[in-house]
């Protein structure tokens, strides 16, 4: 049904720009566009769909376990596999290359699709598709509630798996098999642990959990298709003055960005108001990209649509965003640390979906 | 995006064992001509980097270049604040982190030696703006598919090493699923976390929840009731080596006398590879490998109009389509290609305890 409602919807705009057919690639690191277009996940290999403005969508995988779960999952959709993607979809082209076609992302087609010497041309579709996917519609929505909720499910259950002893990979892969069992097929997770040595979140190591670290997480789970997104930290132990101190900070920070969010404002001055409160405690040095990649993102079809939280990113927030707001970076004694919740911007101002307490967690060890 | 185990695991792949497929590289290039070699890499796409430098990344892309002396330096989407991450998990000589990797990977080729000559590895799947990047840089760019898929045949100790691993991996994940299970998310939670917390990088797990109504494996959102035959395919990774993995398991009288008729059929089947005229006698079978940067891809298979070589000494994932009197078993698992005469044989045999 949402993916019915998403293709009438990108039908429409295509008419409207006189489009004859929209390209998307996807991978499973950027697999926003093809999910908007086709409703398939690409876990494997690349994939390219074709929607043409007749409503018809051809997918094109060079996988062949993902050419027979697009079968099954991708309803309305014709599958073929190919072992050279960018000739299959150029050959695919060849009969409308006179008409007006789109392409997203670009930067990331086969090189043989963007080689001059092809018979068409391929605009840049990007804007068009990102305004789709940041600007959600109220049955969008509902699925970002859902995998909001299921979010704060997850953290409740990553607080009680992070235990000392326990080695960092343990611990998401208890917290990634409660969330298949849960009926959540993707998620997004990096963790942290330890203290000022600890200077970002990568994927889970082998580092096993200490009393007195400090433990940080995103999760980010998935409710048909739509991966909405928490940032916590919590502390194995009693939290130190230092941690408790630096921590007030990210919580002032997060908490002014969200009272900030409104329609009209854009995402620079979202960003801005976070980085105000660290500068204000001379922390400014912290808010900028040695130490931290963003104030915070879209949600929806991937983890990180637009817009990014950058005091450069001029991106107007506009009813229908679901946004992240985490102030997530590191302080030079207490560690990396974060915090984040989401919100959906709405016509006067935002509600926050969130529900987990905004709090540096004690947990008993 | 990958969320399981990913470290550099020097008592696995010794630095000593990627200097040495380094070296390997590298003479293959001085023969060839070629001044740098560009290996493109994402977490859907990172055989390539990960056999060369042992790193893989959990999200974004980046671009590995090896010059013809020394180490490689790779060209990383990440932002700098991952860069010791990048550097602790890969045997690189530099790290370049850049939002606009093509430009940055064409201004790192063309400072490395002026007027070169670059392969780029799987050139016509690599994006068309890393592609342009380099071309601007050079005097002229190649494809170097070939080149990287002769030096990565015959697989190493240390990559048989990682497929073994992986293989039993696979294995105690399938065994975690009960036949009596009735709910497909649990099911898949079961396997999902099994194969995490034994070490897997990343893990899918599809399941066709009725064979008596389709053979289709596929992944679930939500959930799904489990008919009285069903089956799991498991496909993981450990250290950048993939392998997949595929069990048929449920409450139906026939399925114990069918699995073990279809079991004995693969083995039969697997033991003649490369030859496969036995697989061809099944319902279906797929055969997939790597070759280059992909790490599944499609070989030989009875859906497939053309067939690529199995090379000897690598490893391969065979799945099957087995019937009985109208009734399936999906069967799969990884294959070791022999040697020298060897017969092929499976790295771990796809049986389990069926008795709960």
């Amino acid at each position: 049904m949402l993916a019915k409602e998403r293709r009438e919807r990108l039908l429409a705009e295509m008419r409207r720009e006189g489009l004859e057919a929209i390209v998307v690639y996807g991978t499973s690191w950027q697999e926003a566009y093809l999910r908007y277009v086709s409703d398939f996940a690409i876990l494997e290999g690349d994939g390219i769909a074709i929607l043409r403005a007749d409503g018809t969508c051809r997918l094109i995988v060079e996988n062949m376990a993902e050419a027979e779960r697009a079968g099954g999952e991708a309803a309305g959709v014709e599958t073929t596999f190919a072992r050279n993607l960018g000739r299959a979809v150029a050959d695919a082209l060849e009969s409308v290359s006179n008409q007006r076609l789109m392409a997203a992302p670009r930067a990331l087609l086969p090189a043989w699709l963007t080689a001059g010497e092809r018979s068409f041309k391929l605009e840049d579709g990007a804007p068009l598709l990102d305004r789709l996917l940041m600007e959600k519609m109220p049955s969008e929505i509902a699925a970002m509630r859902r995998a909001t909720a299921l979010a704060d499910e997850g953290y409740e259950f990553f607080r009680h798996a992070a235990r000392p002893g326990r080695k960092q990979y343990e611990v998401v892969a208890d917290v990634e098999a409660f969330l298949r069992q849960r009926g959540s097929p993707d998620n997004f997770m990096i963790i942290g642990s330890g203290n000022a040595d600890v200077r970002g979140m990568a994927p889970p190591s082998e580092r096993k959990l200490k009393r007195g670290d400090l433990v940080t997480t995103e999760l980010t789970p998935a409710i048909d298709g739509y991966l909405s997104q928490i940032c916590r930290t919590l502390v194995l132990g009693k939290a130190t003055p230092v941690q408790q101190q630096a921590f007030a900070v990210w919580h002032e920070a997060m908490e002014a960005g969200i009272a900030a969010v409104k329609p009209g404002l854009t995402a620079a001055d979202i960003a801005r108001v976070e980085n105000d409160v660290f500068r204000r405690h001379g922390l400014g040095e912290y808010t900028t990209s040695k130490y931290t990649r963003v104030r915070g993102h879209g949600l929806g079809l991937s983890t990180d649509v637009k817009p990014s939280l950058l005091e450069d990113v001029e991106i107007e927030l506009r009813p229908g965003m679901t946004i992240i707001v985490h102030p997530n970076t590191y302080h030079p004694e207490a560690g990396y640390m974060v915090l984040g919740d989401v919100v959906v911007v709405t016509q006067t101002g935002c509600e926050r979906l969130t529900r987990t307490p905004a709090q540096l967690f004690e947990m008993p060890v | 995006m990958r969320r399981g185990l990913i470290s550099w695991s020097k008592a696995e792949l010794p630095e000593s064992v990627l200097d040495a497929r380094i070296a390997r590289a590298q003479a293959a290039m001085a023969q060839a001509g070629i001044d740098i070699l560009a290996i493109y890499t994402n977490p859907a796409r990172e055989s390539g980097v990960a056999w060369l430098a042992g790193f893989i990344p959990y999200w974004n892309q980046c671009v590995l270049l090896l010059p013809r002396a020394g180490r490689p330096v790779l060209v990383a989407g990440m932002t700098a604040r991952v860069r010791d991450w990048i550097m602790r998990n890969g045997h690189l000589a530099d790290v370049t982190n850049t939002t606009r990797i093509g430009a940055e990977t064409g201004r790192l080729v063309a400072q490395q030696k002026s007027g070169a000559t670059v392969a780029i590895a799987d050139i016509e799947s690599v994006p068309g703006s890393v592609v342009d990047g380099i071309r601007a840089n050079a005097a002229s760019v190649i494809d170097g598919s070939a080149l990287l898929e002769q030096v990565r045949a015959p697989s190493d100790p240390a990559e048989l090493a990682f497929a073994f691993k992986a293989a039993g991996i696979a294995h105690a994940a399938l065994a975690a699923a009960s036949g009596r299970e009735t709910d497909g998310a649990r099911l898949v939670g079961a396997i999902d976390g099994a194969a995490r917390r034994n070490g897997a990088e990343e893990v899918y797990v599809a399941l066709a929840t009725d064979l008596a109504a389709s053979r289709r494996l596929i992944r679930l959102e939500g959930t799904a009731a489990l008919g009285p035959r069903f089956a799991a395919r498991v496909s993981l990774a450990y250290k950048g080596t993939w392998v997949r993995m595929v069990r048929t398991l449920g409450r139906d009288a026939m399925l114990a006398d069918d699995l073990a008729s279809a079991t004995s059929q693969f083995a039969t089947g697997l033991a003649a590879l490369p030859q496969t005229d036995r697989l061809k006698r099944f319902a279906g079978f797929l055969i997939e490998g790597c070759r280059t940067t992909t790490p599944l891809e499609p070989l030989v298979g009875s859906m497939l109009a053309d067939a690529r070589a199995l090379a000897p000494g690598t490893v391969v994932t065979v799945q099957a389509t087995i019937e009985t009197d109208g009734r399936t078993i999906l069967i799969g698992a990884p294959v070791l290609i022999g040697r020298n005469g060897e017969a092929a044989s499976a790295l771990i045999a796809p049986q389990f305890d069926t008795a709960e």
